[in-house]
């Protein structure tokens, strides 16, 4: 290193100062091993790769409705390089602290079937027996428990602006197959 | 060997560079980003000079949950819902249990096939639950909620703070006098209750 001590460069005569004592280096070099962690987290989180926790039952049978965690690409954040089929991770439209993961059945400008559980009509025109095609910048999504997923056929097309990244796959924490 | 260029001076300078780079995206992701305004949607608040002179402003956008005590005239930035690769700056018109009375002024300045769009709202909107009606202050050049019909609460990344360039008007909030022609009908957002946990 071309420090020796704290705050020191080579060539120069320093008295001894606060900087020698073991205490303030100890906390020196914690807090900043803890600051480069919080980047590196940050980075890693946001534009890499995530896993988070995952419940419910509007992905069934693909997902476990507890006890599982999705493994999410963060290079397929607001929709670069999606395809239909794919599984991705989305800020919610209606509630705003939460993320959903859904399946993907329509990019901009697919047609796709609205038909079967109808909606409340939340913003989502053609709820039941119409096919609409899909505007530019949004998605359609769906759940794959089609009965018990509330998803684009109730709140309509999703803007890829909310899409925060794509599963790559799905991790078991909680087994609970009987053996 | 250059004495100025060794293999170490270049390994510190890469870990500060990194170090610094780090930080810097930390703090926009989190904290506070600077955008400059290159559109003519929000003049004369924003940008004024843009068509004449190309000079753009640029504002800092508060970052940190950006629609907490949000309120009507506050300028916000999202990813534009038809291109989610650019962020539009725009101010909230209307919140959630609002209705919108559709300025007629703006449908004039819509190519044909956009005023049939238009005209499907009849009138008026009331903004759902968790959404925002936000537009462009110029009335003839800016694509805007008159388009693309209420955004999500949650779409929307930053919310604006003040002005950093040009430097003479350094911290000012010029959009705060400006009051939008379009009417809103206040009111109150219900939750539906398929969404209450």
């Amino acid at each position: 290193m071309l420090r020796r001590g704290l705050g020191r460069l080579p060539g120069f005569r320093y008295a001894s100062s606060i900087l020698d004592q073991p205490e303030v280096r100890f906390v020196y070099h914690a807090s900043k091993y803890l600051l480069l962690v919080t980047l590196g987290y940050h980075i890693t989180v946001e534009y890499f790769v995530d896993v988070a926790p995952a419940w419910g039952i509007s992905m069934l049978p693909t997902m476990a409705s507890y006890g599982e965690n999705v493994v999410i690409s963060k290079w397929f954040r607001r929709g670069r390089g999606l395809r239909v089929g794919d599984l991705v991770s989305f800020r919610h439209p209606i509630n705003m602290r939460e993320s959903a993961v859904k399946r993907i059945l329509g990019m901009p400008g697919d047609f796709v079937a609205v038909g079967g559980a109808r909606g409340n009509g939340l913003g989502g025109e053609g709820a039941g027996g119409d096919m609409l095609q899909v505007p530019a910048g949004h998605c359609w999504i769906v759940g794959d428990n089609l009965t018990y997923s509330r998803d684009s056929r109730i709140y309509g097309a999703l803007p890829l602006g909310l899409v925060t990244g794509k599963v790559l796959g799905v991790e078991a924490v909680i087994d609970d197959e009987v053996d | 060997m250059s004495p100025i260029l060794t293999g170490r001076v270049l390994y510190q300078c890469a870990k500060a560079s990194i170090f610094t780079i780090s930080v810097a995206i930390f703090a926009n992701d989190n904290l506070f980003e600077i955008v400059s305004i290159s559109g003519k949607s929000m003049t004369p608040a924003l940008s004024p000079d843009h068509n004449t002179s190309g000079t753009r402003d640029w504002i800092v956008l508060r970052k940190m949950q950006p629609t907490n005590n949000i309120k009507r005239g506050d300028i916000v930035s999202y990813p534009s819902p038809h291109n989610p690769d650019k962020i539009a700056v725009k101010r909230v018109i209307g919140l959630d249990g609002d209705t919108v009375l559709l300025d007629q002024r703006r449908r004039s300045a819509m190519p044909p096939e956009k005023q049939r769009g238009w005209d499907t709202w009849g009138g008026k909107c009331v903004v759902p639950y968790g959404h925002l009606w936000v537009e462009g202050d110029h009335w003839s050049g800016s694509l805007d909620s008159n388009h693309y019909g209420p955004i999500p609460k949650s779409l929307i990344d930053g919310r604006a703070l003040g002005l950093v360039w040009p430097w003479s008007r350094f911290g000012q909030t010029p959009w705060t006098q400006y009051r939008s022609k379009t009417r809103v009908i206040e009111g109150i957002a219900v939750c539906p209750k398929e969404w209450e946990l």
